[in-house]
């Protein structure tokens, strides 16, 4: 019955959902919404195509400004809102990343207001991912010296695309589900 | 003196947000029914043009009626919808420092509002807007010392552990008068075993009020609810000074001019479980729901002890509120910490909870981001753009998509302007959204009636009853006109209204029994062990309890008309197992106790009665003994409650007269012509075949196609 | 011949229901839902009739016992279990429950308890030993079965946290305890009542084996009143369905369940492969002494999780290289950790008119032999295992979460602590009384997480109970009479940073007056020290830990006799001291844990609860939601610049942002940034020579070499690190 304007789901609500600015009222109604419409992955590409600035086809958006990109080459990269690229998405995005390690009482006050209620440093680093384009922070680790950066996510795209969604990627192949950053620091080994 | 014995009339008022509805009872317990659109600013004039319109039924001056009048008995939702339209007065607390926050944590009660599986979404929790702006709450320095669950094994309740800080006191009522509230509330931990700080904090704020000349009152918490938990005291607090004082302040009004127009005793009002107090009670937010109260009482009595439905869900729409109440198997049950409009605190009340919705709603229309949202406001007696409100609500869509008629509002007393309305909706509702105008008036409609079902199904949650054994009851002047809505998939076993549904709470409020309920802590432990004489040492604090209790009651029924021998006593105690936490209500057979006999058939027999009917045999513990907490005096006055007559039944087919013509209806995007018919013409046994609109000069009742209406020999009309 | 409806054994039941689901995938073998089909208003009448029961026995039960967990609170549950133990639906509540109350009832199956002590009408069985499917000895459960015409149609169970447990110390959970018998009284399912009634040994029982006998009586009298509730309506159901329809429709409401399961995730997520991990301090030593050597140490607890989602929408999830098993109370058995599923499934993934097990069956978990999560030896401690348990959940709501925004159901993304943090306090009164209690304050309500839309909220959540509540402090004070609160409100600045920032932690201050002797527990599983996960969000800084202060020997009498009043806050009692206005003999910081802390006249306890997640970058922040909080008093002018960059100029009542001043201290952290990091690669190559050189401090050595001792995660690690083959810690 309901226009697509007039649906609580429609683009422009999804538009607001994603700028934060979807008054409280309407986000319950989407949260209550089940099951979820049909398109409302296609709807969230189309927004997020066009509030990017590039071109690169989205296939999907991995982080707040994380996306992953199919480039004319082919290729499937990570790529920042600004633009800046940070490699095949199959590689933990964190290694094309500037890195900053807080190690100190001080270094932690900076970010955690209360003293002593933060991390204790003897077992705790704070690792902050900033993209080397736009410099913002993409990710935070809070681990123990020595401890391997987490791969936060890795999406099967072409199940996803072919099953869940069906309509299949059309450049589908067996290596896109694997984990290749372990490859990444190998070369950095023999690089040496 | 002349006792109200020999009085001929009993006036019973609803007084709304949009109609002050009055039900006047004669001797015989013959009722008129009249109305007047209340007046926010000064109730006394809605009262009097609501008295004087029933008085015209009956050819009678209303200083006759006011001067033969027995009982006037004032509830109303005034309160309520302050609360509900959170437009109170601007109140300021203070309390012990480090409980500032109190109010705004409100003990994480985030899932008051949410259905079963909406509470188990932890996304959806949030917090009811606190009345008071968190920066109006002051800390104060003190400390007194609670009960303990080892009495004599610590420091004694009441002891004072940190002393009343006094310059925080003064700092903070001169930042508060400063910051301009209107009200200072105070709340300090266990001041129910001990007010003495709040008290003294009360002192030193009243003379620095006088100081600066400012005009701001001062409630304290154990004046207003004298019991533990003291986020639920908060909230009970914060109720008396936002909305509780406004409201006495106006029934102060009321009274003054029904005495000047005759009337002989004092006013009273309902409290919320239906007992009547005076207008100066000093806990008046207690008769938070008195007007919704009486309409409960009113479908017991009616519904349930003549019609013997017994389970039924009561829905008042009025203007501004939507009220739902329960009675569950006959019985309406007193809750003593109710959850209200989002709120948990300590105030005994019937099993209702309202929410901010009525043909005065006000509707919102953003639009930039082509989103309509619903109240909470209300235009209350303005209507609308229709008839004298500057925005558009609920009522100016009711009267352009046909249902309501704008020659015919309260019998055509008052003109609603169509073409206005028409244009203000068009403007301001379907450009904005870019759709038809009457396409997006009814797409409104469906938000309100499904924002309706969703406080029923919430309602029944909280009350933990399944809806399909429930019959929906709509009243209330826009009841029976939203009714169809309402009802729409809601899974309820049957859906009715009545002819005089409109002024149903202040029939309700006539119907009900004439009594104040007086109650008193007592400790009387009755352990296993102990000796007869020593159980029968302990039953005597009872026994004291109760005359007090009778004593005060003869008191006050006296100020309001009844001499000791037209007041009668029922009696009860609240018990426990030795142990046992919570306590359990149980109605005794006499108020003394002259022997072991006397105490195993007042006391046991009718507690383990009482128990019992609530729980599994394997629950008793009868080993541990007993401990009665609470004495119980509840004092009757005989009154000449409204007869309800048996009708012949006619025909199907309604008489000719009673058809007023066709109308043209907006339903389900398409216009047709649907039979209107007079409501008062109508007999028991007709059925009225929709599409079809019944009229009358207080309400209106709407008949979908495919929909009819019954009506069977108590007049009462099913929906089917 | 069997009781169980049909004529089968409890056994048999229990091996058709599995059979069936690993042969159709569907829940009894249902690819149909026939009665939903025929008349689903029907059933939809059937459902809230049992739902309510269920619920009914809940609101009333509760006023039957005497503590205020149950009885304001509500920490307990009642269910209806499906005669082959599957939970059907519940009340509110402790929710987490319906998933291990199954695990009990099959554990009564492998011991045949048909055959002996036999299972009859009238019958009342009780359990709370988590090697046979309970989380902790805290938690005891109540099972009556429903027998119509001689034969078991369903279960009737009530379920309750009760306040002490007869431990090694004072309380519901002893924080040292490294076995079993430490752990405080165990039972395995038996049976504590015939006809209806409870068995006289069984309150005997209680009132030898605990400290607070007449609450744990009391508390067992309204778990068998509720459950005998719902035994009534259930037989009252069967008579207006008939037995058959009652017996089916519970099995659809199964499979309808699993399939709401799947439909949301093929809907709302997609499938992917998480990381993500929990560690957390075990801090035991100076605790076993020379009683239990063994257990006299501190230990890293490592919870990693991989979690995957697949093609098929069920869940995978390894748990391979969690710390060991342990002389702890952290030992975690299987129904323990499927007690804590549905902690991240019911608020996720299903929204319905029923709480129940359907969607275990969809939940593979990878339990490493040895490890915390799958003991060799089942005399180790087990009370915290729930805890640990609940981190699994709260890591999986966060995957869930990162799911969800991937998806574009960004409206569900959504994160709340998953762990409480416990006291429990214990003594004699100077009135020669003795006593002992848990605070439960924090386990009943906690603040939530940001969101990619909006702020956490403060005060508005609790993993274990969706009602959430963190009651009244005058109403605790009854029962700790030495306990007076000074303190019960926000904590300014207490909140993870971010665009959005998490909801602001919970302050208790409380000072100690006339304790008789005293001593207090304190644990606070996945928290203090540690952030409350390894990782943020989008951003966002991860949420931390609690903070437990006992600050001994103060001058606070003497302040409050001179009018000076008291702080309220650990800020500033930290001030006070600082400006020598508090005199402090020893500020005590807790850490994770503390076992038998003696408090004296004058003590102050202060206990600041988790500080939320935040989301997103703190410098993407929308200034006008900074100086909001600054003018409510939740953050502080100081941290609005030096955290989000935001300049405001505060005229009292006129307060605005300075945009000038803002744009410029952002540039300039951007800056500050950009010469602080450094490359990945460079970062890896100096931070690899730290490992290959193996420079850890002890407990982190510990925790790699446990690491190492397993396959996968010894891959991963060596493999990122590009170790030697024979790389050993």
């Amino acid at each position: 019955m309901a226009t697509e304007k007039g649906k609580v789901s429609s683009k422009e609500n999804l538009r607001l959902l994603i700028e934060g600015k979807l008054p409280w009222e309407q986000v319950k109604e989407l949260i209550r919404e089940y099951p979820k419409e049909e398109d409302r992955f296609w709807k969230y590409l189309e927004i997020l195509q066009e509030k990017v600035p590039w071109k690169d086809k989205i296939l999907m958006r991995i982080s707040d400004r994380l996306y992953i990109v199919r480039k004319s080459d082919k290729s499937r990269i990570v790529k920042c809102e600004c633009g800046y690229e940070l490699g095949d998405y199959r590689i933990n995005w964190k290694l094309s990343c500037l890195v900053y390690v807080r190690k100190t009482s001080e270094e932690f006050a900076e970010v955690y207001s209360i003293q002593p209620q933060f991390p204790d440093v003897q077992f705790n680093e704070i690792r902050e991912f900033y993209c080397p384009g736009c410099l913002a922070l993409l990710g935070v680790e809070v681990v123990p010296a020595g401890y391997p950066l987490m791969f936060e996510m890795l999406p099967d795209l072409d199940t996803f695309y072919r099953e869940w969604l069906k309509q299949p990627l059309e450049d589908e192949g067996e290596e896109w589900y694997q984990d290749k950053t372990v490859e990444q620091t190998a070369r950095w080994l023999n690089d040496g | 003196m002349t006792t109200s014995q020999s009085k001929r009339y009993q006036i019973a008022i609803d007084a709304g947000g949009t109609m002050t509805d009055c039900v006047l009872v004669d001797k015989d317990g013959e009722i008129v029914v009249g109305k007047a659109l209340s007046n926010k600013v000064n109730e006394a004039e809605s009262y009097m043009e609501s008295v004087a319109n029933a008085s015209e039924y009956i050819n009678t001056a209303s200083s006759e009626v006011h001067e033969g009048t027995a009982i006037c008995t004032y509830a109303g939702t005034t309160m309520l919808n302050i609360l509900l339209t959170l437009t109170g007065q601007k109140v300021g607390l203070l309390t012990t420092k480090g409980f500032e926050h109190v109010l705004y944590m409100e003990r994480a009660l985030t899932w008051l509002h949410l259905s079963y599986d909406e509470q188990m979404r932890q996304s959806l929790h949030e917090h009811t807007p606190s009345v008071v702006d968190v920066r109006n709450v002051k800390p104060v320095a003190e400390r007194i010392k609670g009960p303990s669950y080892y009495p004599g094994a610590h420091i004694p309740a009441g002891s004072v552990l940190v002393p009343l800080r006094e310059e925080d006191v003064r700092k903070g009522v001169e930042e508060l008068i400063d910051a301009g509230v209107q009200v200072i509330g105070i709340l300090f931990i266990h001041s129910y075993v001990n007010p003495a700080h709040e008290s003294r904090a009360a002192e030193i704020a009243r003379e620095i009020i006088q100081q600066r000349g400012a005009d701001v009152r001062v409630v304290l918490s154990y004046e207003v609810c004298p019991v533990s938990m003291e986020s639920q005291r908060a909230k009970s607090l914060m109720v008396q000074c936002f909305a509780a004082l406004p409201a006495q302040a106006q029934l102060l009004k009321v009274e003054q001019a029904a005495k000047s127009d005759g009337f002989a005793y004092e006013l009273t009002t309902f409290l919320s479980y239906g007992a009547s107090v005076n207008v100066r009670y000093h806990r008046m937010y207690e008769s938070l729901i008195s007007g919704p109260a009486g309409g409960l009482i009113g479908a017991q009595y009616f519904l349930n002890e003549i019609n013997n439905i017994d389970s039924i869900i009561c829905t008042d729409l009025g203007g501004t509120s939507y009220d739902v109440g329960v009675i569950t198997k006959g019985l309406t049950n007193i809750e003593a910490e109710p959850v209200f409009a989002g709120h948990k605190m300590n105030l005994p009340m019937l099993a209702i909870d309202s929410i901010g919705a009525g043909t005065g709603t006000l509707i919102h229309v953003d639009t930039v981001l082509k989103r309509v949202e619903l109240g909470p406001e209300s235009a209350g007696s303005m209507v609308g753009t229709c008839y004298k409100y500057p925005d558009i609500t609920i009522g100016d869509l009711d009267l352009i998509l046909g249902y309501l008629n704008p020659e015919y509002f309260l019998g055509g007393a008052i003109k609603l302007d169509k073409e206005r309305a028409l244009f203000e909706v068009t403007e301001r509702l379907a450009k904005p959204l870019g759709q038809d105008v009457y396409e997006a008036s009814s797409r409104v409609l469906d938000t309100l009636h499904s924002k309706m079902r969703d406080h029923i199904s919430g309602t029944m949650i909280a009350r933990g009853g399944n809806i399909n054994d429930f019959t929906l009851f709509a009243y209330g002047g826009s009841g029976p006109l939203h009714m169809w809505g309402v009802s729409e998939g809601l899974n309820v076993r049957a859906t009715c209204t009545v002819p005089w549904a409109a002024a149903f709470s202040a029939f309700g409020v006539a119907a009900a029994d004439y009594f104040h309920n007086y109650q008193k802590s007592v400790l009387c432990v009755l352990a296993a062990a102990m000796s007869d004489d020593a159980k029968l040492k302990e039953c005597e604090a009872l026994n004291q309890a109760w005359q007090e209790l009778e004593e005060k009651a003869y008191v006050e029924m006296e100020a309001e008309g009844f001499s000791r021998d037209n007041v009668s006593f029922r009696y009860g105690i609240y018990a426990r197992y030795i142990g046992q936490m919570a306590s359990w209500y149980a109605p005794v057979p006499s108020g003394r106790i002259g022997s072991i006999e006397d105490m195993d058939k007042v006391i046991i027999d009718s507690f383990e009665q009482a128990y019992t009917s609530i729980y599994p045999l394997a629950a008793r513990m009868p080993e541990s003994g007993y401990a009665v907490t609470v004495a119980v005096v509840q004092s009757y006055a005989d009154k000449r409650k409204p007869t309800v007559r048996i009708h012949e039944l006619s025909d199907k087919e309604p008489s000719k007269e009673a058809h007023k013509g066709k109308r043209a209806v907006f339903f389900e995007g398409e216009w047709s012509d649907w039979d209107v018919w007079e409501m008062d013409p109508l007999k028991a046994g007709n059925h009225i075949i929709g599409p079809a609109i019944i009229e009358h000069p207080m309400t209106t009742v709407v008949i979908p196609p495919r929909k009819r209406i019954e009506i069977d020999p108590y007049m009462i009309m099913w929906f089917k | 011949m069997g009781i169980v409806y049909g004529g089968k054994t409890l056994k048999q039941s229990i091996k058709e229901s599995d059979d069936a689901f690993k042969r159709t995938g569907h829940l009894h073998g249902l690819e149909r839902l026939e009665l939903h089909e025929e008349d689903p208003a029907k059933l939809t009448r059937l459902n809230w009739s049992l739902t309510y029961g269920c619920i009914n026995a809940r609101e009333s039960a509760k006023l039957v016992a005497a503590s205020p967990t149950i009885r304001t609170f509500g920490e307990c549950i009642f269910m209806l279990l499906a005669n082959d133990g599957d939970c059907v639906t519940g009340s509110l509540g402790l929710i987490a429950h319906i998933g291990s109350a199954p695990k009990i009832i099959r554990s009564m199956a492998d011991l045949n308890f048909e055959d002996n002590p036999g299972i009859a009408e009238g019958d009342i069985f009780c359990c709370n030993d988590p090697y046979y499917g309970a989380p902790h000895a805290a938690d005891n459960y109540v099972f009556i079965p429903v027998f119509y015409e001689g034969q078991l149609i369903a279960w009737a169970c009530g379920m309750n946290h009760i306040m002490e447990v007869g431990g090694i110390t004072a309380g519901s959970m002893p924080t040292f305890t490294p076995y079993v018998f430490t752990d405080g009284c165990l039972y395995p399912p038996m049976k504590t009542g015939e006809k209806f009634k409870t068995f006289k040994w069984w309150d005997l029982f209680w009132e030898r084996r605990t400290r607070m006998a007449m609450m744990n009586v009391l508390d067992d009298r309204a778990r068998v009143t509720g459950a005998l509730m719902i035994h009534d309506k259930v037989l009252e159901v069967v008579k207006e369905y008939g037995v058959d329809y009652v017996v089916s429709a519970m099995r659809e409401m199964m499979e309808r369940e699993r399939r709401r399961f799947v439909q949301s995730i093929f809907t709302q997520a997609i499938p992917a492969k998480f990381e993500i991990a929990n560690i957390d301090l075990s801090a035991q030593k100076g605790m076993g002494g020379k009683l239990f050597p063994e257990a006299d140490k501190d230990v890293l607890k490592y919870i990693p999780v991989e979690a995957e989602f697949l093609p098929d929408g069920s869940v995978n999830i390894d748990l391979e290289g969690s710390s060991k098993e342990d002389y702890w109370g952290h030992n975690v058995w299987e129904g323990t950790l499927r007690w804590a599923l549905p902690l991240w499934y019911l608020p996720q993934l299903i929204h319905s008119t029923c709480v129940n097990t359907a969607a275990d069956y969809e939940v593979e978990l990878g339990r490493p032999l040895g490890s915390m999560f799958n003991p060799t030896n089942n005399q180790l401690g087990v009370t915290f295992g729930l805890a640990s348990a609940c981190l699994v959940a709260r890591m999986l709501e966060f995957t869930t979460s990162e799911a969800f925004l991937a998806r574009g159901s960004v409206e569900d993304v959504f994160q709340m602590i998953h762990s409480g943090l416990h006291v429990d306090l214990g003594g004699v009164l100077e009135g020669g009384i003795p006593w002992a209690y848990s605070d439960f304050t924090f386990w009943g309500g906690m603040s939530s997480g940001a969101r990619p839309y909006r702020d956490g909220d403060a005060a508005s959540t609790s993993t274990v109970n969706p009602q959430s509540d963190i009651g009244e402090a005058e109403e605790w004070e009854t029962y700790e009479p030495p306990i007076v609160t000074l303190g019960k409100n926000v904590v300014v600045n207490g909140c993870a940073h971010g665009k959005y920032r998490g909801g602001m932690g919970l302050n208790l201050t409380q000072m100690v007056v006339k304790p008789g002797r005293l001593s207090l527990n304190w644990s606070t599983p996945g928290g203090a020290t540690f952030c409350s996960i390894t990782r943020g969000m989008a951003g966002g800084y991860p949420g931390i830990g609690a903070l437990m202060v006992v600050i001994h020997d103060t001058n606070l009498p003497e302040l409050i006799g001179a009018g000076m009043g008291y702080p309220s806050s650990y800020k500033e009692a930290k001030q006070w001291i600082e400006e020598g206005k508090l005199k402090a003999g020893n500020v005590r910081i807790m850490g994770s844990s503390a076992a038998q802390v003696p408090l004296k006249d004058g003590d102050l306890v202060i206990i600041q609860s988790f500080h939320e997640s935040g989301w997103g970058d703190p410098l993407d922040r929308d200034p006008k939601l900074v100086i909001k909080d600054v003018e409510e008093g939740w953050v502080t002018p100081d941290v609005a610049r030096d955290v989000y960059g935001v300049v405001l100029r505060l005229i009292p009542g006129d307060e605005s942002v300075d945009e000038e001043g803002t744009k410029n201290t952002r540039r300039e952290m951007y800056e500050r940034r950009k010469k602080r990091a450094v490359p990945a690669r460079e970062w890896w190559t100096q931070e690899r020579d730290k490992v290959v050189n193996k420079q850890f401090t002890e407990l982190v050595y510990d925790m790699y070499a446990n690491i190492l001792d397993w396959n996968k995660s010894r891959e991963k690690f060596t493999k990122f690190w590009q170790l030697p083959k024979d790389y050993e810690l």
